[in-house]
């Protein structure tokens, strides 16, 4: 009697199994590349911490070096991932990407001391957010744009606490202001159980930091309460919220 | 760069403020420029830009939200296409019964639902977003598969190819079914299921139940309590959505629920224009639902085998004798044939290179119990056959007892051991 069962069609899904497994490798070493490259600014970047405030434009120069690199980096990644497929492989490079999205957004902060728009993201990868909601080809999530966001908070935090001890009493007052902007703005959204409302809960954690470094300022008068909003250098339309 | 794409929307620039999802565009030229006006408009405050990313994430959660409902309930009757499969007799499968066949009838009914179901989440799985959600919808997938493959091994004998079942899930779609995904099955109105087929009185008053359960469910409320969802950019539509919600009780009668040919010829007078288009949703099979369906089809198969096993010890059978089942095997005869079909099954699945890791890796094990158990059964049936009469002997083959020793330890330590040595 004939077989049951069509072997042939079990071949075929092997080597449609084993032509998955080759994209996936490929896209892991690109990533690893990307990742290689998001380490190198970090370490540049991380020297904030102990610079002074006149060098740190010479260091956000030194990390934008690199920016080109990883620009290299994520069009390789783009022309592994199939149209259609991102969701597919997303977990591949998520993580890099959120980290790549941070670097981009702290240098942004240290050149200008303002969030980075979609815009200027764009232009530091040379790849599209994805405002559609739909992903043709490769595209960054809001998501992951996102994440880039709150791993900023928690590193301009730390950069509150190292710029008093080198001697910048400005400094925290203006970052206080910048995060308690950021979270109103990540009050708006309506976050499901996810990773980045795990996330958002830790933004709380930042700002209360930076409020207890301006309080330690104030109460030993090494700043004046309610600084002049003259050293806003931010956007039009800034409304403080508690 | 933005600035070639505003030439667009200039008008409309004013009115996305308060809400700037609101149309749930298919993949057309318009969703891009949505993008792009988006992007034109961010930069201004962060306020502002964290409204537009609320409503990015929003919509991606909300599509999210309505794929597991819609799952959900394709899970619930995939499962009951498979019960119904188990109540038919043998003989149902023959083409010359398979028409008054109840069980098969339900089946079938139970199948029409099923793929309207999944011709609903087909809207919200195209393009990039089948990937995004496939792991929402691909427990259910699998059960259907399962129920669909256990279908066609009854009748066929054979395994059901996966370009089988990719076939049943090609959905010609109108606009207005786009719009309004209502128009092809509204959830929470079964009960049009059971008024159209008048099956079984026992099956109809348990449908009964289920649609009332559903309809206390948070689909319908869903929709009102977020005026944001795009639901209704075009006005006819959002006529039939509101129609739909207020009438769940007269759903059997409401021209709602109907065939997609008939939905075209029942609107064809609101929309002369835009009903004569429709769009082919496909539903893509993966490879890894295919497989991880077939592996839970093996153990369906092995219910079957020891059903089977046990109605043959049955006393008597009468319609042996009768002319027109000729084409019926023995229950013997169906036992050693799962058991064929189990085995080339395994065979397939052992030619797969798999990694530890793989899911399919480890429905092996189940694969191998379940052959296995079938084949301690037959192993005792022949042995102990004589030995107890057979109403003991079926008794406790039903009751998956082990007939004492022999047959190398069944059950499920011996799978276990077996997982481990590959």
């Amino acid at each position: 009697m004939s077989s049951t069962v069509d072997l042939g069609f079990f071949d075929a899904i092997q080597a449609s199994m084993e032509n998955e497994a080759t994209t996936k490798d490929n896209i892991r070493s690109a990533v690893r590349e990307l990742d290689r490259t998001n380490r190198n600014i970090t370490a540049v970047l991380n020297r904030v911490h102990s610079s002074s405030k006149e060098q740190v434009p010479a260091l956000c120069a030194q990390a934008r070096i690199y920016f080109s690199d990883i620009q290299t980096h994520i069009s390789d990644l783009t022309k592994l991932v199939p149209t259609h497929q991102y969701y597919k492989y997303n977990g591949l490079w998520s993580g890099p990407m959120q980290q790549a999205c941070f670097l981009a957004t702290l240098t942004m902060y240290l050149e200008h001391e303002r969030l980075i728009t979609v815009e200027e993201l764009e232009a530091f990868f040379a790849v599209k957010v994805d405002l559609d909601n739909n992903i043709t080809d490769f595209q960054i999530s809001v998501e992951e744009f996102l994440h880039g966001v709150v791993s900023l908070t928690n590193e301009l935090s730390r950069l509150a606490v190292n710029a008093v001890t080198s001697g910048d009493f400005s400094r925290p007052v203006r970052i206080g202001r910048f995060l308690k902007e950021l979270y109103s703005g990540f009050q708006l959204l309506n976050l499901k159980n996810d990773s980045l409302r795990k996330r958002f809960d830790g933004i709380k954690y930042d700002i209360k930091k930076v409020e207890e470094i301006i309080y330690d300022l104030t109460v030993r008068k090494l700043i004046v309460a309610n600084t002049d909003p003259a050293q806003d250098t931010a956007r039009s339309g800034v409304e403080v919220q508690a | 760069m933005e600035d070639v794409h505003m030439e667009t929307p200039p008008a409309s620039l004013a009115e996305p403020t308060e809400s700037p999802l609101t149309a749930q565009e298919p993949v057309t030229d318009k969703h891009l420029s949505r993008g792009d006006m988006i992007r034109s408009n961010l930069g201004k405050s962060i306020v502002q830009d964290f409204g537009y990313f609320r409503d990015i994430l929003e919509e991606h959660h909300d599509r999210r939200e309505r794929i597991i409902k819609v799952s959900r309930d394709i899970n619930n009757f995939s499962k009951k296409m498979i019960f119904a499969l188990h109540r038919a007799e043998p003989r149902d499968y023959l083409p010359q019964f398979s028409a008054s066949s109840e069980a098969l009838l339900e089946f079938k009914e139970k199948h029409a639902t099923v793929l309207k179901l999944f011709h609903r989440i087909a809207i919200d799985l195209q393009g990039c977003n089948y990937h995004r959600y496939q792991r929402s919808v691909s427990g259910p997938m699998q059960e259907y598969i399962e129920a669909m493959t256990l279908e066609y091994y009854l009748v066929h004998g054979k395994l059901m190819p996966k370009s089988a079942l990719e076939a049943h899930l090609v959905f010609a779609t109108t606009p207005e079914q786009l719009t309004n995904p209502d128009l092809i099955i509204a959830i929470g109105q079964f009960g049009s299921e059971g008024g159209r087929s008048g099956g079984g009185g026992g099956g109809g008053g348990q449908r009964g139940k289920f649609n009332k359960d559903n309809r206390k469910g948070p689909f319908n409320k869903d929709r009102k309590d977020a005026p944001k969802k795009p639901t209704n950019p075009v006005p006819a539509s959002s006529t039939s959505t509101s129609a739909a919600e207020n009438s769940p009780s007269t759903a059997p009668s409401s021209p709602m629920i109907v065939e997609a040919d008939q939905t075209v010829s029942t609107t064809i007078s609101q929309l002369p224009a835009s009903s004569t288009t429709t769009v082919q949703l496909t539903l893509e099979v993966t490879d890894e639902d295919y497989l991880l369906g077939i592996a839970d089809l093996t153990g369906e198969l092995m219910r079957l085998a020891i059903n089977t096993l046990g109605q043959s010890l049955m006393p008597t059978t009468p319609q042996e004798n009768d002319g027109q089942t000729a084409r019926l095997l023995s229950p013997e005869q169906r036992v050693q044939h799962i058991l064929r079909f189990l085995r080339d099954i395994k065979s397939g699945f052992d030619g797969l290179s798999l990694t530890k890791m793989s899911p399919i890796s480890k429905k092996m094990g189940v694969l191998r119990q379940s052959l296995q158990k079938i084949e301690i059964a037959c192993y005792n049936v022949k042995v102990r056959g004589a030995e107890y009469p057979p109403e003991v002997l079926r008794q406790m083959l039903m009751s998956g007892q082990d007939l004492g020793g022999g047959g190398g330890g069944g059950g499920d330590s011996g799978a276990g051991d077996n997982e481990d040595e590959e």
